[in-house]
């Protein structure tokens, strides 16, 4: 059984970890937008504006190499089919496959683009709580029509609560299942069915315990919001952030 | 009352979520390849929970991963996930478990007491389901790799093909034995007090 | 008067099956009620009766005055309720939000949900593990900051169904421990069991349900030697005819 990565938000007092919850979404959206649509200079820019991000807040390389290692094959495989796909001229020959300057360019900076996703990503997580978020998503989401933006919140809560529980669900299930020798059966249909029967059914006998413990916890839906205070370095490095998109955009 | 079965559904689709989520790191090995069980727990949540709620469920999901919640199985990152060769495949969920929950619905009434045609209506809805998600799927990957419309199928599409049609049949099978416990409880804490 | 007052009450599942027949009990504010019985003795539905999480097939009940069929909002916040099944009632990402989860659903103000969620955490030895995810808890620490979530609604009675099952030894102590301490805060305890021997010295009242019947009650030194007949375990030393004497020691 795959392992759960770890949710790994550092508590601290840096100016990220007290930022607005708010604003540093709106930030996230605004700097994945820019890595997608920046020119090589933006790119620079931006990549040298995260790094310094990243590096206030100490975050131990480590822990992030260990986070990037899927990423890592992801810029291998973006940058191999795109340096052999994209017409051009021919750099190296491999046999049949021809590698492309213009390819190699174009391959490079999608994956540059990528990795600024994933550093602002990282930034981001690393200095924000759970809870936090969840209430960021609900403020967000209040103006929309149609969507009940507390139960959303609520609904986020149980399924971070969960996953864990239902991956040692799965976990358990599967070596009981093993003990009993099911990977003898041929069968791929009778695999799955044997296997994903009795976690549904321990999933949805959880589910009805959780709703009795919610009505007994006088469940409502209308709750009390999250509570977010706005201040005015919030409000001024939402402006420096945005008059540097203005440029980076433009460089 | 109907208050207590809107709560019962909002906790089976944040489970159903967070079932989806597991779904991404559980792989059964059939055989030399393991089979990732995400895209079936996907098909599920349709069959279990119709359009509204299985929407809901999804898009839960995505919007908890996007904004770097640890739902993903690349663990941190968020939006970055949309980003890369597989993002369409995330995407195209929330189109399938649409497809498959409307179907559902507007078939079970005249399917009910017959299970053969209930098993059969499934089957074609997740197949529609499944050809829509390499309908997203494939040009997304085409657009992010570069690569031509062959060999994008040949990469995203082809190797899953067979394994798609098992979980298919899986998941049909699935839904026959666990729906009529779910439609009980409903039913009986309608009943109930709220 | 009664505190909490059961009237004749029936419940029958919807196959005409009869879990609880005409049971009649009544609570005083600040007792230590254990209801004891074989599994299938009624004990855990008559518990989910007493906040309303069950309609009465027949029968009232009241909790101070309230009837729990007319205002099962009202006597919900009255009676907190500590499941069997310490995993699936958790219900946030951490351990504050989950405790702050009941007050939120009162609508309270923040600095009143703050505050009952420091003191609740406080009271029950949690505040450091604030932040943590409830699923890296231990059983003792899953159970405590169920009674947490509880206390931050400010109840006065608790109902815990086998607060003990699946706890270890340090774990068991614990909870008890901190029973104790809720009754000796004035909250009224029923707390349900099929074993004795870890609570019998501390309660104020033994009740003995069968087969869906409530068939004796009284002081616990009164009827603790009558247990077996019921299929429960009577707690050593009573056996021993030592008298009942606390686990804790």
């Amino acid at each position: 059984m795959a392992q759960l990565t770890v949710f790994e938000y550092r508590a601290g007092t840096s100016f990220l970890h007290q930022q607005d919850v708010r604003c540093k979404i709106t930030s996230l959206i605004l700097i994945n937008a820019l890595a997608f649509n920046a020119t090589h200079i933006g790119l620079i820019v931006l990549s040298g504006l995260l790094i310094l991000m990243f590096l206030q807040l100490r975050i131990s390389i480590l822990t992030t190499l260990r986070n990037l290692r899927l990423l890592f094959l992801i810029l291998v495989f973006v940058l191999g089919t795109r340096s052999i796909y994209t017409q051009g001229d021919p750099l190296f020959q491999f046999g049949f496959l021809v590698i492309t300057g213009q390819g190699l360019q174009s391959g490079a900076v999608y994956c540059w683009r990528l990795i600024t996703l994933f550093l602002a990503g990282i930034i981001f997580v690393s200095s924000t709580g759970i809870t936090e978020i969840k209430s960021g998503i609900q403020w967000f989401l209040k103006p929309l029509p149609g969507i009940p933006e507390r139960k959303v919140a609520v609904m986020i809560s149980l399924m971070v609560r969960f996953l864990p529980l239902v991956l040692q669900q799965a976990g358990e299930i599967s070596e009981a299942q093993k003990s009993r020798g099911a990977e003898i059966r041929k069968n791929p249909v009778k695999r799955l069915t044997l296997f994903s029967v009795p976690l549904f059914r321990r999933v949805f006998e959880t589910a009805d315990r959780l709703v009795l413990a919610m009505e007994s916890r006088c469940f409502s839906e209308n709750r009390t919001d999250p509570q977010m205070k706005l201040k005015s370095v919030d409000l001024i490095s939402m402006v420096i952030l945005f008059v540097l998109g203005i440029i980076i955009f433009t460089l | 009352m109907t208050s207590s079965n809107q709560l019962r559904l909002m906790v089976y689709s944040s489970l159903m979520a967070a079932l989806v989520a597991a779904g991404a790191f559980i792989a059964i090995p059939i055989g030399p390849v393991p089979i990732v069980l995400q895209n079936m727990f996907v098909l599920l949540t349709g069959l279990l929970l119709g359009r509204k709620w299985g929407l809901a469920t999804i898009a839960v999901y995505l919007l908890a991963g996007g904004l770097g919640l640890p739902v993903f199985s690349a663990g941190r990152g968020g939006f970055a996930h949309f980003a890369s060769p597989t993002g369409g495949y995330l995407v195209a969920y929330l189109i399938v478990v649409y497809l498959v929950g409307w179907i559902t619905e507007i078939t079970q009434e005249r399917n009910r007491d017959h299970q053969t045609r209930q098993f059969v209506t499934d089957i074609v809805a997740m197949i529609i389901g499944s050809v829509v998600v390499y309908a997203i799927g494939v040009p997304w990957l085409k657009a992010v790799t570069g690569m031509p419309w062959s060999k994008a199928v040949a990469v995203g599409a082809l190797p899953f093909l067979v394994g798609d049609l098992v979980k298919v049949v899986a998941a049909a099978l699935i839904a026959r034995i666990i729906r009529p416990a779910i439609r009980q409880t409903l039913q009986l804490s309608a009943d109930s007090p709220a | 008067m009664g505190y909490i007052k059961v009237d004749q009450l029936s419940h029958h599942f919807p196959n005409g099956k009869k879990v609880l027949h005409d049971i009649t009990l009544s609570i005083e504010r600040g007792e230590f009620v254990v209801i004891a019985g074989k599994n299938g003795s009624g004990k855990t539905t008559f518990c989910r009766h007493l906040n309303g999480l069950l309609k009465p097939s027949e029968g009232i009940i009241s909790i101070d005055g309230l009837s729990v069929a007319k205002d099962p909002k009202k006597v919900r916040q009255k009676v907190g309720m500590v499941f069997q099944n310490a995993d699936s009632q958790l219900v946030a990402e951490t351990v504050a939000a989950d405790v702050a989860f009941g007050p939120e659903n009162l609508g309270l103000d923040h600095r009143e949900i703050e505050l009952r969620v420091n003191q609740a955490l406080a009271a029950t030895g949690l505040r450091k593990l604030a932040d943590r995810s409830p699923q890296l808890l231990s059983g003792g620490e899953k159970r405590r900051l169920a009674i947490a979530g509880i206390l931050a609604m400010r109840s006065e009675i608790f109902v815990l169904d086998e607060p003990f099952s699946n706890l270890d030894y340090p774990g068991s102590r614990q909870i008890l421990e901190q029973i104790i301490r809720l009754h000796e805060n004035k909250h009224t305890i029923i707390l349900v069991t099929h074993e004795l021997e870890k609570v019998i010295a501390h309660a104020t009242r033994l009740v003995i349900f069968e087969d869906g019947a409530l068939v004796r009650e009284g002081k616990p030194s009164d009827i603790v030697e009558e247990v077996e007949d019921f299929g429960i375990r009577e707690p050593c030393s009573s056996k021993l005819g030592h008298g009942i004497s606390s686990w804790l020691n």
